[in-house]
């Protein structure tokens, strides 16, 4: 059926298959463009939260490692640390050994007084008084020689007293005391468990 | 392959006659005209009845036919021939043939249906202009075909799965298949006659233009049927006599037989035909004659050259002879190979056998390419030929409305292919982005995790770290002893000491006759205090005391020597210097 003549000849066909077509472009339109241009939006979106949050996963990767790595460099080094530090059970042969070396300079020691260990910030701390005769400087070297040999210990107190000197009977030795610090780990302190988290 | 760029197929024309059917198709490339294929049908003669004008194409046998034949396409053409079409000579007013084609063909209607006694409105009526210098002033010569008729002709061919595109007439294809065989001038008259079946038409062209066209009332079957009789044959045997012995006019008078001779003999067949005929071929002779005196009279300075005959009733043996002696006109059939007399064709169709039965099917596919339908004449260096299609406006139309649906159903069709594609592919598209959500939350939950790792991992740290520091605590660096060490061998030779005190109690006072127990805490556990040191002894004099003090000042831990006492005191035999200093290292103050 010719449904106009002019200026062109339109069928019925033509007006139906424009219909369809304007039916189709709509469709096309409000059920695949838009939706198509919002999953666009979402899809950048949604990309670039996902290149961020890998990029963050990265670095938190890359931190964690470092991490580890320090935890794994402090783990040996506390461990190493804790397997040199002295126990309370080391302190009498280290007293021994002090009066060992306070012979060996001419050092001679009158007098040891230990004081009980007591506590402090997690360590067992020992003071331990001394007192000798002897030359001021075999007294320095002596301990000089124990900073050098154990770091574990301070020098508290020190008294170097040369007023007793008795030249006329010869004696010139000087009346020594010292006061030594003893730092030890409990006995049950024990190297940090290993592992990462 | 490549041969078929360019070249184009008519349509495959029918000639739908009585007695048979024909159908032909030509390709053409460029100049070049090759016949495809060429089928003809024989009908039993018995089969339709001669005097029947009642339409009855049978197209299933058409589509046959057509399924036999080498034809490509579906474009099929149709020539049709009276009486299904009627022909009409017509005076029209020059302005009347100005007007539009479709107001001239409405007039023309008019002018015809009052002479055919019909409606207007049913008839489908075409036209082509006689040439000029007719004394009677006919101008037109209209053409008509009920419209019924070939919109039954356009039905039967839509439903064999063709498309028909040309309705031509027998006398147009006829007069443009005789241009092939020689050029006419502008003044020469010649004559087809189309012998058909049921029905002879004579068309008489001026030039290469239809001029005028009578149906006669000789037939082939007329004449099959006197035979038949004559002869006391059937229709069938009478046929086969007339179409193997022709006519062949014989001896005047009567004469005695030999003794020897048979009283009848077939040599003398022909003979006795032809006077069976001669009545009728002597009306066709009449008939023919009126008809070419009537157009040589009614058109000034032309020459009868020729007559051309066509049909199946072209075909007796001696017909074309008979016609040739009577009226005096060279007399052939239309046919490629017609005998060694007729006239060698100027334009030839390679690859085809022209036969006068099959002629107006062979004109009517040549018509199709040389008027241009398909795009363009064959050869444009030739007068347009004399066409015209019957085909009514409404099949045109039926015609582009399929086309134009069939496009609208491909353009919908891709349209909902596209649109279901893209919906597919957006439907995939929210998948991936439901997959790329589902990505995002594993890695933000990937993330989340690693997150509390590093804290746990941070954590770990710094107890580590703590713990390195705490263990730290219990190692300390002891400067005194070297310290001390170096006062006493860079102290000056008039330098005595008497007492060193080293002690961290600065407020206090010195007591160097005990050592009291310290009250350890954890701040003074974990950080020793920094040693006061006092120094008493003697000196001989100031410079040796002050030189005494530059030593101890060279010492970079202590920051602050200070003299506390310096007075002349005895000692021993004699006197000294006594002195008392205090060296204290950074950070303590008194």
């Amino acid at each position: 059926m010719i449904v106009s003549r002019k200026p062109w000849t339109i069928y019925d066909v033509d007006v139906i298959g424009i219909a369809v077509l304007v039916i189709v472009a709509l469709a096309a339109c409000y059920g695949v463009f838009l939706p198509a241009r919002a999953n666009a939006t979402e899809y950048r979106d949604l990309s670039a939260q996902l290149s961020a949050a890998n990029g963050e996963i990265e670095k938190t990767g890359q931190r964690l490692q470092q991490v580890n790595a320090q935890i794994s460099t402090l783990q040996e080094g506390v461990t190493e640390r804790v397997r040199a530090a002295p126990r309370p059970d080391s302190l009498t042969p280290r007293i021994q050994r002090i009066a060992s070396l306070a012979r060996e300079y001419d050092v001679e020691m009158t007098q040891v007084l230990p004081h009980p260990i007591t506590t402090a910030a997690g360590n067992l701390v020992a003071d331990v008084e001394f007192s000798a005769r002897g030359h001021s400087l075999d007294l320095i070297r002596l301990l000089d020689r124990l900073a050098r040999e154990n770091p574990y210990h301070t020098v508290e107190r020190m008294a170097i007293d040369g007023r007793c000197i008795n030249e006329q009977v010869g004696d010139t030795r000087c009346n020594l005391k010292w006061s030594l610090r003893f730092y030890m780990l409990p006995d049950d302190a024990a190297a940090p468990a290993g592992g990462k988290p | 392959m490549l041969a078929h760029i360019g070249s184009r197929n008519s349509a495959i024309t029918f000639d739908v006659g009585t007695a048979g059917v024909r159908a032909f198709q030509l390709n053409a490339r460029g100049h070049n005209l090759v016949g495809r294929d060429l089928l003809n049908l024989e009908l039993p003669p018995a089969q339709p009845s001669p005097d029947s004008t009642e339409f009855a194409p049978e197209y299933g046998r058409i589509a046959r036919l057509v399924g036999q034949g080498n034809f490509t396409g579906c474009d099929v053409g149709l020539v049709l021939s009276p009486p299904d079409v009627r022909f009409c000579s017509l005076k029209l007013p020059k302005k009347a043939l100005a007007q539009p084609e479709k107001r001239l063909r409405e007039a023309l209607a008019w002018e015809v249906a009052r002479e055919m006694r019909a409606d207007a409105h049913e008839l489908e009526v075409r036209h082509w202009q006689l040439p000029e210098g007719h004394r009677q002033g006919t101008n037109v010569m209209a053409v008509a075909l009920p419209i019924e008729r070939a919109l039954t002709w356009h039905q039967l061919v839509e439903r064999g799965g063709a498309r028909l595109r040309r309705i031509d007439v027998s006398p147009c294809t006829l007069a443009h298949l005789g241009g092939r065989i020689w050029t006419p001038e502008n003044n020469d008259l010649w004559g087809i006659l189309d012998l058909g079946y049921r029905a002879t038409t004579l068309t008489v062209v001026l030039g290469r233009t239809p001029t005028y066209i009578r149906s006669l009332t000789a037939s082939s079957a007329q004449w099959t049927r006197r035979l038949a009789e004559s002869y006391e044959l059937s229709l069938e045997e009478a046929e086969q006599v007339k179409r193997s012995h022709g006519i062949r006019a014989g001896q005047r008078g009567l004469r005695a037989p030999e003794p020897d001779q048979a009283l009848l003999d077939a040599d003398d067949i022909p003979a006795i035909t032809f006077g069976l005929l001669r009545e009728r071929l002597d009306q066709l002779v009449r008939d023919v004659n009126l008809c070419f005196s009537y157009v040589m009279q009614n058109y000034a300075d032309v020459n009868a050259s020729r007559l051309l005959l066509t049909g199946g009733g072209a075909n007796m043996p001696g017909l074309a002879g008979f016609l040739e002696l009577q009226l005096g006109l060279p007399t052939e059939p239309l046919a490629s190979n017609a005998g060694a007399e007729s006239t060698a064709w100027e334009r030839p169709l390679p690859g085809t056998n022209v036969t006068p039965e099959s002629a107006a099917a062979v004109g009517g596919a040549l018509l199709d390419v040389d008027a241009g339908s398909q795009g363009g004449r064959a050869n444009p260096a030739l007068p347009a030929p004399c066409t015209v299609n019957l085909l009514p406006e409404s099949c045109h139309n039926a015609r582009r409305r399929l086309v134009r649906r069939n496009a609208w159903t491909a353009v919908a069709a891709c349209a909902f292919i596209l649109l279901a594609g893209t919906w597919v592919a957006l439907r995939a598209a929210g998948h991936a982005i439901d997959g790329l959500g589902d990505e995002l939350a594993a890695v933000q939950a990937t993330q989340v995790e690693l997150e509390r790792q590093l804290v746990l991992a941070a954590t770990a740290r710094n107890g580590l770290a703590d713990q390195s520091r705490g263990l730290e605590t219990l190692r300390h660096e002891q400067p005194l002893p070297r310290q001390l060490l170096a006062v006493a061998q860079r102290a000056p030779e008039g330098i005595v000491l008497t007492e060193i005190l080293a002690d961290s109690d600065t407020g206090g006072g010195w007591n160097n006759a005990r050592l009291v127990a310290p009250i350890i805490t954890s701040q003074a556990a974990s950080e020793p205090r920094p040693l006061t040191v006092r120094i008493s002894g003697y000196a001989v004099d100031h410079e040796e005391l002050t030189r005494l003090i530059a030593a101890l000042k060279d010492e970079r831990r202590w920051e602050q020597v200070e003299l506390l006492r310096a007075a002349r005191e005895p000692y021993r035999q004699g006197e000294a210097l006594a002195f008392r200093l205090e060296c204290r290292p950074g950070g303590v103050t008194q």
